[in-house]
This record gives structure tokens, C-alpha cells and sequence, in this order.
């Protein structure tokens, strides 16, 4: 068996002679026909190269060109998106108060029933006003509430509310909390509660013990505590700003009149008014002359004259009958 | 010992011969110079020097691919990669070598590369005869027996080129469609001058002993 033999390779002039171009093989490789590509082929890559230029135009650009549209975009989806947030913000800020408003008090209710507890004692039959009824509806908020104290609220926003903006919420909490209680006591205030105020006060003074003493004066003022007091409509100041917190009532009320600033405090908080100011408010007439009438009965002369000469002033034109008239025409010249 | 290699009609084709060897007018300095120039310019921006270069360049190199690998489609998909490196590369360009060297260096890398993504299995070596026949059709006014020596011989010459190694192919090939020395053929292959020589000895040896039937009688011989 003979293998097909491997042809021997050039010599030097073959080589020569090809590399010249001159050579048989040459010509009959040039006279293959000449193959192209594909049209097809030609745009792909023309079209590539085109891009290539375009990539390179756009790269050409100036660094704040390039990036000048999408820093733009997100700036305008940060802007946007920080007013979503404040607007999330502003809702948590109105509704947590009001859970603030509900929830707190849970906390703050035992150390109040518990500085209420010595007053049940003494005054068993303490009645609300109208700044008890509203204080105890709406109990004023702690000075401080700390975070501990509230219901977790798994809202991030919550979560993400500063120290600063608690005090602030507390501080509001605690005007919402006044501005309601002084319209609640407004309308307790109002001529028909009064009225009926009035009713009671005259009924307790009428059934107390004559009471010209201190010690009956006092026991006057320390059963009546609670009630509103009777002054005339244009002399109810306006209501604190900011509630003040209650104070245990004691069993000795001060003798002196509380200060203007707080006539209008809780019962709790106020101290009783002294005799004095008791019989020197001005109750109906017939009222009135009928306990000037008992006094008279009673023998307490001085002091149905006193108060004959007080009911005078107070009602100079009302009609009365001479049993009335007698004492005072009798000690006009004494008196 | 570097042959210079021949001036050829081809597009492209560029030689660094001297005048004297060949006779013909030096048409080696300039082409390459604007080939150069056009490749800076489209480095530039200019979309119009590389239709201009892709003119030029586009039959070689298609050619060189699909002689080499037979496949039109694997051809085209190279002749595609090929342009596509060049492009992305337009910016490291420089003027360190010849366009043509720089453009066949890319061709040959991506050519073994393709070899080596297909298992080492080299070039595919069948062709289709009818393929072939639809490829070269004859001149219509040729005789139908000149015709058929002519699409015989070219069908030979085919396949003798696809029995060549691949390196030896690779040689040729390069030599044929650009034109360059056998230097620079060893530096677009990646081998010495003188391997490219020997590879391209044997090359054209095998050659011609595949087409000595086609040959035409030397005078004084007998028939």
C-alpha cells in the first residue's frame, strides 16, 4: 500500500515567482469570481458604525449636559416625594393628638383619683361645675408625655417625628384641652344654669343654721362648695387660657376671698367664699325680706337690720309692707 | 530573506515592494496613507471616510473569511464581529501599523477564536458542488466546454484550498486577497517570517499539484 505523496514544497525561484504574482496558482485564484457580502450584511455594519458615531456624540458632550436631564428628573422625584412626606406628616401631626387626647389620660388617672381621694371625705356631696365637668371630661393632659407612656404606633412616620415636635404636640394638646373646657363652661355658665345654681344656693342658705358666726359661716361656705357662685353675669371672667390643675379642697376654707384670677376654678381648687360675700349676694326680694323676717323672729335684731339696710340698697323701689318698714324706721336714728 | 510580494489589482491590496522589482507604477504608499487617514478621520466623526474604508476593504475580507472557515453564515457572522471590533476599537486606534495588518490581525484572532469556541474542529471542509456551481456561473458566450473546464477548475481549486491546513490556508489566503509581505503576514499571524514563508511554501506547492491537470501543456511537450 502506497500512501498519495505529499507534494515537495517550492524552491526559492517557484516562491520568487509566485510571490510575483506571475505564478499559474495566482491566476486561477483570481479567476474565482469575486464574492461579496450581502447587502444586507453592508447596512448592519454601516449602521453600526453610524451608532458608534452617534454614542460617541453624545459622549462628546459636556459632563453637565449628559447629566443634566436625568439630575433633573431626580430632583423633580425627590421634590415630589418630600411633599408626599410632609403631607403624611401633617396628617400624623392632626390625628396623633386626638389619640394623644384619648389614650394619655389612662395613665394620669390613678395619682388624680388618688389626690381626689381626702376630698371625698370631707365633702361627700361635692357637685360638678362647669370647669370640674369639663376638666374631669376631658382631664388636662400631662405636662410631659413621654413615649413610653403612648401605645406603640407602628407607623414610620410616627416613629420618625423629633423630640421638638412631641413638646409641640403636647403644648397644643394642652390648649385643645383648655378651648374645650372653657366652651363647656360657657354653656354650663349659661343663665339657666345659673338660675338653677341660684335655686340651690338659696335653698342650702335658707335651711343652714342662723349662722352670724365664723364658725357658721364657714360651715356655710364648706357645705357649699361646689356650687357655682352667684355673681352676675358680667362679672364671670373669661376663662383661663390654659387650665390650671386641680388642688384638694380642705376642711378649713380661707376667710379671705380667692383671687380674681381664679373665680372660676374648679371646686376642688377654689376656696369658699366667705359669709360675707355670701350674704352680700343679692337674692330675690321676697327671698330676701323673708329672711330678714325671720331674723327679726329670731330675735337677731342687729342683723335684720343690717341686712334690711343692705336689701334697701340693693332694691330701693321695691314695694314692702310696714312690718318691714318698722325696724329700720324705728333704728334710723340709731343705726 | 523577505520576497516582496507582487502588485495586485485587488481593493485593498497594498505591497511595500519597491518600484524596481516589479515595474509597476508605486502604488504602495498612498492607499495605505488613506486608509490611515480615513480610519483618523472616522476616529474623528467622519461617517463618510469609513463607507470609503469599508468600500475598500469589504470584498477581501469577506473573501479571506469565507475561503478560510466555508460557511457563509459563520463568514458573515465573523466578517460582522470583525467590523464590530474595529469599530469599538476606533478610539485606541493608532498609526503604529498598516490599516490592513491592524484589520486582518482582528480577523485572524476572531477567526481562532471561532476555531476554538467549535472544539478545535477547524474549518469546515465540505462544500456543496451545486452551491458552488450557482456561485461561478460561466460567461454566456463561453463554449459549454470552456464553461465546464472553468467551473471544474474553479471547483478544484476549492477544494484543494479546503484541504490545506489551516495554517497553511491561513497563509495564502492572506497573501492572495491583501497583498502583504510574508513579514507581515507572520505578524498578522502571530508566527515568524520565515514560518509564514514555509507554510506558504507548501501551501502553493499543494496548489498547484491539485490543479496540475488544468495546467496548460508546456511547449514542445506532447499531448
Amino acid at each position: 500500500m502506497s500512501q498519495p505523496k505529499e507534494p515537495l514544497p517550492l524552491d526559492d525561484a517557484a516562491l520568487d515567482e509566485y510571490l510575483r504574482g506571475n505564478s499559474p496558482v495566482s491566476q486561477q485564484y483570481r479567476a474565482l469570481p469575486d464574492d461579496l457580502p450581502p447587502p444586507t450584511l453592508d447596512r448592519q455594519v454601516l449602521a453600526q458604525a453610524r451608532a458608534a458615531l452617534g454614542e460617541q456624540a453624545v459622549m462628546a458632550r459636556p459632563r453637565w449636559v449628559r447629566w443634566g436631564a436625568p439630575m433633573a428628573v431626580a430632583a423633580s422625584a425627590v421634590m415630589a416625594l418630600s411633599i408626599v412626606m410632609q403631607g403624611g406628616l401633617q396628617e400624623a401631626e392632626v390625628t396623633i393628638p386626638t389619640q394623644m387626647i384619648e389614650e394619655a389620660p389612662a395613665p394620669m388617672a390613678a395619682p388624680q383619683s388618688a389626690a381626689q381621694a381626702p376630698e371625698a371625705d370631707v365633702a361627700p356631696e361635692q357637685e360638678v361645675t362647669a370647669l370640674d365637668f369639663g376638666a374631669r371630661s376631658q382631664p388636662p393632659p400631662p405636662s410631659s408625655i413621654s413615649r413610653d407612656d403612648l401605645p406603640q404606633q407602628p407607623s414610620v412616620q410616627d416613629q420618625s417625628i423629633p423630640q421638638n415636635d412631641q413638646a409641640n404636640r403636647s403644648v397644643m394638646q394642652r390648649e385643645v384641652a383648655a378651648e374645650k373646657a372653657a366652651e363647656r363652661a360657657r354653656v354650663q355658665s349659661s343663665p339657666a344654669r345659673v338660675q338653677s345654681a341660684q335655686e340651690r344656693a338659696r335653698t342650702s342658705e335658707m335651711s343652714a343654721e342662723p349662722a352670724n358666726t365664723a364658725s357658721g359661716n364657714a360651715a356655710l361656705a364648706t357645705q357649699s362648695v361646689g356650687h357655682v357662685i352667684l355673681l352676675p353675669p358680667d362679672a364671670v371672667p373669661p376663662p383661663p387660657a390654659v387650665m390650671t390643675p386641680s388642688e384638694p379642697v380642705s376642711g378649713a376654707a380661707p376667710q379671705t376671698a380667692p383671687p380674681p384670677a381664679r373665680p372660676m376654678a374648679a371646686p376642688a381648687a377654689a376656696p369658699a367664699p366667705p359669709p360675707s360675700v355670701m350674704a352680700a349676694m343679692p337674692a330675690e326680694p321676697e327671698a330676701w325680706l323673708s329672711e330678714i323676717r325671720r331674723l327679726r323672729l329670731d330675735g337677731e335684731v342687729a342683723a335684720a337690720d343690717r341686712e334690711w339696710q343692705r336689701f334697701r340698697k340693693a332694691f330701693p323701689d321695691y314695694a314692702v309692707t310696714d312690718a318691714d318698714l318698722a325696724r329700720p324706721a324705728q333704728c334710723r336714728g340709731s343705726c | 530573506m523577505d520576497v516582496p510580494s507582487a502588485s495586485r489589482p485587488l481593493p485593498g491590496a497594498i505591497t511595500t515592494e519597491p518600484t524596481e522589482a516589479s515595474g509597476l507604477p508605486d502604488a504602495s504608499s498612498w492607499p495605505e496613507e488613506e486608509d490611515t487617514a480615513l480610519m483618523l478621520r472616522y476616529r474623528e466623526g467622519d461617517m463618510a471616510a469609513f463607507e470609503q474604508l469599508y468600500e475598500r476593504h469589504k470584498g477581501p475580507l469577506y473573501r479571506y473569511l469565507q475561503r478560510h472557515c466555508r460557511n457563509p453564515q459563520l463568514a458573515a457572522d465573523l466578517f460582522q464581529e470583525v467590523w464590530s471590533k474595529l469599530i469599538a476599537s476606533r478610539e485606541r486606534y493608532e498609526v503604529r501599523a498598516k490599516f490592513t495588518t491592524f484589520l486582518y490581525r482582528i480577523a485572524h484572532n476572531c477567526m481562532v477564536d471561532q476555531f476554538r469556541r467549535a472544539g478545535r474542529q477547524g474549518p469546515q471542509v465540505e462544500q456543496d458542488v451545486s452551491e458552488l456551481e450557482q456561485v461561478l456561473p460561466g460567461e454566456p458566450q463561453q463554449q459549454p466546454e470552456q464553461q465546464f473546464s472553468q467551473i471544474q477548475l474553479q471547483r478544484d481549486l476549492r477544494q484543494a484550498l479546503s484541504l490545506l491546513p489551516a495554517e497553511q490556508r491561513d497563509v495564502f489566503l492572506l497573501h492572495e486577497e491583501t497583498g502583504l509581505s510574508l513579514e507581515e503576514i507572520g505578524e498578522v499571524t502571530g508566527v515568524a517570517m520565515e514560518t509564514a514563508k514555509s507554510r506558504l511554501r507548501y501551501a502553493v506547492s499543494k496548489l498547484r499539484a491539485a490543479l496540475s491537470r488544468h495546467q496548460p501543456a508546456p511547449r514542445g511537450a506532447k499531448p
